[in-house]
């Protein structure tokens, strides 16, 4: 017995002596990485690209984190399938440099300490490329945190608070994720300028995006001059009567009114607004734009409404970029599902495309040559729905929000776009 | 166009009405077996939506208004009996209701997901089966439904318990299942009709609340907890108390929210329910129940 706990000592003892040899040694043929992996140069890939981190003969493994689960699922849910879909398009055409992209999910339930628990997980597994995450904003921050501090290559689809963006890390991207504020303040650029109001009114939602959205409201009503943002009033998500606010809206009688929403309260939110008397033009945050306002128009109140949107086309389009989309996802995934596909399908489908441009163009299997490969692309859209330039100093890959109108119960494209030029 | 305290006072009734509805339907059933059902949210959302798909599949006559009526009645007691069997009946045998708790929560989470999975996350538009022509005073169809379906409910509630046998065996249930049985009264049977009868309110309340703000896929969280307060409030074993509940809880909420920021609103609801239960802690109507050792 006593003999056997000796070796075990012993055996433990080398394990932990290799391990430190193995990290302070200077052998040039291996490098150890940010995620403590090693890249070696005599492992080598088909397209001349060395194996490395998440890298290997056969596949580019990326990981996800996401609320697969729960009240957001939608969200997760999309971003997988999106993602999925591009990833199984470009395997089929050969995969990157003859590797294929595989997608590894992960369920953070909404938490964000799940997310930075998977982010760390991933870290210390080692064989991951990059983190991709999906989520409502203050979750995804959870996410955004731990590849800060560990230094994962990380790809935030979603989530626009600004903790998710600032401070600027260099590891850290984001898809179409446009900064709450910056949304709000070009939002409230356009209507001003649109319906020459001087009364802007303000409802939103209190989740983590809209509220920041008000911060960009203000902001730009301030830049403009000589415009009021009035009638400030807000709900809880799942709130599910919105009379009290639409009254103290119509009592502030607004030129025009943007309504910050998540997509479950957008239509009461509408109809409580039209039902107290509020005839201003509405615009829906893109958070909310979706099926339920057409549905609304069987009741004309859906009719004239507009609504930010990250793509030129909504769903219904009936041909186009977004008419491809719709068909290949369908043929995917089946019509079943309601709510599905959503714009987190697409945002995924587009970045699933944008991941795989920038694993192409690695010239090292590193972490570094990811990131410089991701900072090197510019007005990449080869799915023609969306999109990304990026450069070392903007991580922010989105160009812009397009503006949809509800024609005869269908999400039209207005043609215009909101102007993001103050970010230059 | 209505004035302000016009709009503030309908709105009030309306909403209350919506809360006093979840409130019936778990008071119905804890009065009579001293569980909560934490799954009477899903219950509503059934009921929604199967006048969503019934909606979308045939013109809404009054014939298939009837129907979908009787048809989500039947619905809404079978899911009851269903969940009787699933729920109260194997886990009570453990003698810890706390476990017929858990198990309707664990119901709530699986047709939560599963009506999430299939309808996603908006509202969506049902016609409501009074329609906005239909008019009385300041309110519209879809609100007389809403309001008038409690009312009918805790009239016709104490009328069945108060001038028919089977009321009277359910009553004695709920006072005192050993003594019941003593009698020759199956108490299972009692306690399955119990669970139907909230569920079906459920159901109902879930169909015609939909006509009225949509139908969601999950009812949240937070409106499920304001039924729990307003059965609460009015006391946990009177019908009655939860809707005069359900409406004080409307009053606060509309009132708050006009005048008070959201996140105040809330506390003011929970301030009111704590202070009752200071003063009445069997709340508004409720009776105190005594346990002799």
């Amino acid at each position: 017995m006593r003999v056997r706990r000796w070796l075990a000592g012993i055996a433990a003892a080398m394990l932990v002596t290799g391990a430190l040899g193995a990290c302070g040694g200077d052998d040039d043929d291996a490098t150890a990485d940010t995620n403590g992996s090693e890249t070696t140069a005599a492992q080598e890939g088909e397209g001349g690209l060395p194996n490395g981190v998440g890298i290997t003969d056969d596949e580019i493994r990326v990981g996800f984190h996401g609320p697969l689960t729960g009240p957001v699922s939608w969200v997760g849910l999309g971003a997988r399938d999106g993602l999925e879909l591009a990833f199984a398009e470009i395997n089929a055409d050969g995969g990157v440099n003859g590797r294929n992209l595989v997608l590894d999910v992960k369920d953070d339930e909404g938490s964000p300490a799940t997310a930075g628990s998977i982010v760390r997980e991933y870290v210390q597994g080692g064989d991951t490329a990059i983190v991709v995450s999906a989520g409502l904003s203050v979750p995804t921050v959870g996410g955004v945190v731990a590849a800060r501090e560990t230094g994962i290559p990380y790809f935030n689809l979603t989530a626009g608070d600004p903790k998710a963006h600032e401070p600027f890390a260099e590891n850290v991207f984001h898809g179409m994720a446009l900064q709450a504020p910056w949304t709000g303040r070009a939002s409230v650029t356009y209507l001003v300028e649109k319906y020459d109001a001087s009364r802007v009114g303000y409802m939103h939602s209190e989740d983590g995006f809209n509220t920041a959205m008000l911060d960009g409201v203000r902001e730009g009503a301030e830049e403009i001059g000589d415009v009021e943002v009035v009638g400030v009033t807000t709900w809880k998500p799942g709130d599910t009567d919105f009379t009290a606010q639409a009254l103290r809206m119509a009592e502030a009688d607004p030129d025009v009114v943007m309504v910050a929403t998540l997509l479950p309260e957008a239509a009461p939110v509408v109809k409580a607004l039209r039902a107290a008397g509020v005839t201003a033009p509405l615009l829906i945050s893109n958070g909310g734009t979706g099926e339920s306002m057409l549905e609304l128009s069987d009741d004309e109140l859906g009719d004239g409404v507009l609504g930010t949107w990250f793509f030129s086309d909504y769903f219904s389009a009936e041909s186009g970029p977004v008419a491809d989309f719709m068909a290949a996802w369908t043929e995917e995934y089946g019509s079943g599902m309601e709510g599905r596909p959503n714009y987190v399908d697409v945002n995924g489908y587009v970045d699933g495309y944008t991941l795989a441009e920038a694993f192409g163009n690695m010239t090292e299997a590193t972490p570094e040559a990811l990131i410089a490969a991701l900072e090197g692309i510019s007005d990449f859209n080869p799915t023609g729905i969306s999109a990304r330039s990026y450069s070392s100093t903007k991580h922010f890959g989105g160009t812009g929000l397009n503006v949809l109108e509800v024609v005869d119960g269908s999400w039209k494209s207005t043609g215009d776009t909101l102007d993001l030029s103050f970010l230059e | 166009m209505p004035g302000l305290y016009e709009s503030l006072v309908t709105q009030s009734v309306v909403l209350g009405a919506q809360y006093a509805l979840v409130a019936i339907g778990i008071v119905v059933l804890f009065r009579h077996t001293g569980i909560a059902n934490f799954a009477q949210g899903e219950i509503l959302a059934l009921g929604g939506l199967a006048a969503l798909e019934v909606q979308r599949a045939f013109a809404m006559s009054i014939g298939v208004q009837v129907a979908l009526v009787v048809g989500v009645s039947l619905l809404g007691g079978a899911i009851g009996a269903v969940m009787y069997a699933v729920c109260h009946a194997p886990l009570r045998r453990a003698q810890d209701d706390l476990l017929v708790v858990v198990g309707t929560l664990a119901v709530a989470l699986l047709l939560g997901n599963a009506f999430r999975f299939q309808y996603g996350s908006e509202t969506h538009s049902v016609a409501p089966l009074l329609t906005d022509a239909v008019r009385f005073r300041g309110f519209a169809g879809p609100e007389i439904a809403v309001i008038a379906l409690p009312v009918m409910l805790v009239v016709g509630w104490l009328a069945l318990q108060r001038y028919t046998r089977a009321g009277r065996r359910l009553t004695a249930v709920a006072q005192n299942p050993v003594g019941a049985t003593l009698c020759g009264i199956d108490v299972r049977v009692w306690f399955v009709v119990a669970w139907a009868v909230s569920s079906l309110v459920g159901a109902l309340a879930g169909m015609l609340v939909g006509g009225l703000i949509g139908v969601r896929a999950t009812v949240p969280l937070g409106y499920l907890i304001k039924g729990f307060i307003a059965a609460v409030f009015g006391g946990l074993t009177s019908v009655g108390g939860a809707l005069v509940g359900g409406i004080a809880l409307g009053a606060v909420d509309v009132f708050g929210g006009y005048y008070l920021p959201t996140a105040v609103r809330d506390i003011v609801g929970f301030a009111l329910l704590i202070s009752v239960l200071l003063m009445r802690p069997q709340g508004m109507f409720g009776r105190l129940t005594e346990s002799r050792l």
